[in-house]
C-alpha cells in the first residue's frame, strides 16, 4: 500500500487532506481538522463533486452514498486551486493500492495546485511564489525526512513562476496540462466503474478513461469473439491476423442431403449498452445568451431515453420526456436522433442567463423503466424538479435499471 | 361641560380592557425586569442586536411570557415543522414535515458523535431562513444558526448529545423556520 499526502498549496501554508469520508448526507463538505466546523468553500466543493456540475462522482462513482466529508489541516480560502490536490486525494482513496496518509507515514508528499476543468484539464491559478515561499519550512522538513516530494503545477507560466522560486533541491517538480499526466506519473490510474458506464463525448482532446472502458471492452469481445472463430476454424486461424486486412468469412456450408434448413438466429449485439452526446461544435463548444441548443444523441441499442439538463443556477429541468412530448416511444439503435426535432423534440432550447457551465446528461435503458422512478421523474412536468431528487438522478436511474443503464453527458458553457 | 354616562356595557368593556392591560403588563414584566412588547417581537423574529440578557431572565422566569414568545415565533415564522413522525426504529431521529420543507437527520460515517441535519426546502425560490428554533413542550426555546440553503437543501452538522437534537428527538417539541 502506497501512502501518500496529499497537500493543497495555499498562501497560508500547505493545507493536508486528512481524509475523505463517503457520507449519506445530500451535500458534501470540507470540514477543518476533523472538527464540524465547516469551510466556506465546501459549496464549491459540492458542485465539484456533484454529477452534472462536477467531475468526482463522475470519474469515481457510482458510489452507494451521495455526498463526501473531506477534512482538511487548515483553512483553505476562495478559489479554486484547491481542486488538482482534491482531485488528486480522492483519486488515492479510490485506488486499491494506495491511501491518503499523513506526511510522517507517507511514501510520497504531494504539493499541488491547479484548477482541473469538467474535461480533466488542468488551468493556471494565482500566486504560485507566495504559496512556494508559504511551504519552503514543510518542503525542507519533508526532504529531512527523506520522503519524495512532488510539487505538481499546471504547465504554462505557473510552472515557470515555480522554477524561479528556489524551491529546496530534491523537490521533483511536475508541470501538467492533464490530470491523466499527475495520475499517470504517481501510478494512481483508477479502474473505471464496472457497473455505471458514463461515455466521454467524441470530442477532440478530451480525456477517456469511460470512452477507453468502452473501447477495451469492444476490444475484448473482438478478441475474444476471434478466439472463438479460431477454435472452429482452424483454417482461418491460422492465417496471418493484419488488422488491414479483409479476413475472409468461411464460404457457407452447402448439404448435399436434404435437410432442414438450420435458421440461423441474427448475430446478437454483445456490446455494452452505450450511449454518446455530441454537437457539430468543437471542443469546450461556448453559447451565447439567446443561442438555441443543438445536439445529437446516439444509442448502440434500442432504448429508452431520459434527459435532463443542469442548468448553471443549480437547478435541473428534464427535457425529454416532458409533456410537449406526444409520444413516449423507444429509440433505435445506430440512429443520429438531432435534438430538436418535429418527430420526438418538438420545441427548441433557447439559451438565457444566468451565464456559466451547463450540462445536459442522457440516460439509456433498454427497459422502459419509467413505473419504478419517483413522480417528478416521469416527465410530467416542465419546471425545476425539486432538489432532493435533482441531486440524485444519477443513483435513482441506477437503483432503477441495475446495470443496464448507459449515460453520456454534453457540458458546454453559456456566455452573455 | 358635557358629561357622559356609561352603559353596564361600557363599564364591562372597559373593565375587559383594564383587565387585558394588567394581564399584558405582568406578561411582560418578571423579576421586575419589563420587557416591551415591540422588544419581545424583534428578539422572537431574531432581529434584536445587542445585549439580550434581559429578556432571556424574563424568559425564564416567567412561563406566560415564554408562550406569548412561541405564539410570536410561529405566527412570524418561514416554516413551521410540527409534531415529528414517528421514528422508523428506536435508533433513528424522526423525520418532521410541515408546508413546503422537511426536516431530518443523517448520521456521520466519519463521526460518530455528530450528524447531519437536513432541511429540505420545496419551494426555496423566495424563502431564506437563517434559523432554526425549536421550542420544547414548556415552551423553552432552542436555536441554531444556519448555513444559506443551496439548490433548497441546508444541511448543519450537529452534535448528538446536543441540545437542538435532544429537543428535535422528542415528537412533541415544535420547529420554526425563520
Amino acid at each position: 500500500m502506497k501512502r501518500i499526502a496529499v497537500y493543497v498549496a495555499t498562501t497560508g501554508g500547505p493545507v493536508l487532506i486528512q481524509r475523505i469520508t463517503p457520507e449519506y448526507a445530500p451535500q458534501s463538505m470540507i470540514c477543518l481538522g476533523r472538527s464540524s466546523e465547516v469551510l466556506p468553500i465546501s459549496g464549491d466543493y459540492d458542485d465539484f463533486v456533484k454529477l452534472g456540475s462536477g467531475i468526482i462522482m463522475r470519474e469515481f462513482g457510482p458510489f452507494e452514498e451521495n455526498a463526501f466529508r473531506l477534512d482538511a489541516s487548515g483553512p483553505i480560502g476562495t478559489g479554486r486551486s484547491w481542486q488538482l490536490g482534491v482531485f488528486t486525494a480522492h483519486s488515492v482513496e479510490q485506488n486499491e493500492s494506495s491511501a491518503l496518509s499523513t506526511p510522517d507515514e507517507a511514501d510520497v508528499v504531494l504539493w499541488m495546485t491547479g484548477m482541473v476543468d469538467y474535461d480533466l484539464h488542468i488551468k493556471p491559478v494565482d500566486h504560485i511564489a507566495e504559496k512556494a515561499n508559504a511551504a519552503q519550512a514543510e518542503f525542507a522538513r519533508w526532504l529531512k525526512d527523506n520522503k519524495r516530494v512532488y510539487a505538481v503545477v499546471p504547465k504554462g507560466n505557473n510552472h515557470k513562476e515555480l522554477l524561479s522560486s528556489h524551491l529546496p533541491d530534491g523537490v521533483q517538480i511536475l508541470p501538467a496540462n492533464r490530470i491523466k499526466e499527475v495520475l499517470n506519473t504517481l501510478n494512481l490510474i483508477n479502474t473505471p466503474p464496472e457497473t455505471l458506464q458514463i461515455n466521454e463525448s467524441p470530442k477532440p482532446g478530451r480525456p477517456g478513461w469511460a470512452l477507453f472502458a468502452v473501447v477495451a471492452v469492444a476490444f475484448a469481445v473482438i478478441l475474444f469473439n476471434l478466439q472463438d472463430f479460431e477454435s472452429d476454424n482452424t483454417s482461418i486461424a491460422q492465417a496471418p491476423l493484419n488488422i488491414n486486412t479483409e479476413i475472409p468469412l468461411p464460404a457457407p456450408t452447402i448439404s448435399t442431403e436434404e435437410e432442414p434448413l438450420e435458421i440461423l438466429e441474427p448475430e446478437k449485439n454483445t456490446e455494452e449498452l452505450s450511449i454518446e452526446l455530441y454537437s457539430k461544435h468543437d471542443d469546450e463548444p461556448v453559447f451565447n445568451f439567446g443561442d438555441h441548443l443543438e445536439f445529437t444523441i446516439e444509442i448502440n441499442r434500442d432504448s429508452w431515453l431520459n434527459c435532463f439538463y443542469f442548468q448553471a443556477d443549480g437547478t435541473v429541468l428534464q427535457l425529454y420526456p416532458n409533456p410537449y412530448v406526444d409520444e413516449v416511444f423507444r429509440f433505435e439503435a445506430n440512429v443520429a436522433y438531432h435534438v430538436p426535432s418535429e418527430d420526438f423534440f418538438p420545441f427548441k432550447i433557447r439559451l438565457a442567463p444566468p451565464a456559466g457551465e451547463e450540462v445536459i446528461a442522457c440516460f439509456a435503458t433498454e427497459e422502459d423503466i419509467t413505473p419504478h422512478l419517483p413522480d417528478p421523474l416521469k416527465g410530467e412536468t416542465t419546471g425545476p424538479l425539486p432538489p432532493v431528487i435533482a441531486a440524485d438522478i444519477a443513483r435513482i436511474f441506477h437503483s432503477a435499471a441495475g446495470d443496464n443503464l448507459a449515460i453520456d453527458e454534453f457540458a458546454f458553457t453559456v456566455e452573455p | 361641560m358635557i358629561t357622559y354616562m356609561l352603559t353596564s356595557q361600557d363599564i364591562e368593556k372597559v373593565q375587559e380592557e383594564f383587565q387585558a392591560l394588567v394581564s399584558a403588563d405582568n406578561l411582560l414584566q418578571a423579576d421586575g425586569h419589563f420587557v416591551s412588547p415591540s422588544r419581545l417581537q424583534a428578539y422572537a423574529q431574531g432581529q434584536l442586536d445587542g445585549d439580550t440578557t434581559d429578556i432571556e431572565n424574563a424568559l425564564n422566569a416567567n412561563p406566560d411570557l415564554r408562550a406569548a414568545h412561541r405564539t410570536m415565533i410561529r405566527n412570524t415564522a418561514l416554516f413551521i415543522l410540527p409534531e415529528a413522525m414517528a421514528a422508523a426504529s428506536p435508533n433513528e431521529l424522526p423525520e418532521r414535515k410541515g408546508r413546503g420543507c422537511k426536516l431530518s437527520f443523517k448520521p456521520s460515517r466519519a463521526e460518530e458523535n455528530l450528524l447531519y441535519l437536513i432541511v429540505e426546502l420545496l419551494d426555496f425560490t423566495d424563502s431564506k431562513p437563517e434559523t432554526l428554533v425549536v421550542s420544547g413542550t414548556d415552551d423553552r426555546i432552542y436555536q441554531i444558526s444556519l448555513p444559506p440553503s443551496r439548490n433548497g437543501i441546508i444541511q448543519v452538522i450537529v452534535e448528538k448529545n446536543s441540545d437542538i437534537v435532544r429537543l428535535l428527538s422528542d415528537p412533541k417539541s415544535e420547529a420554526y423556520l425563520r
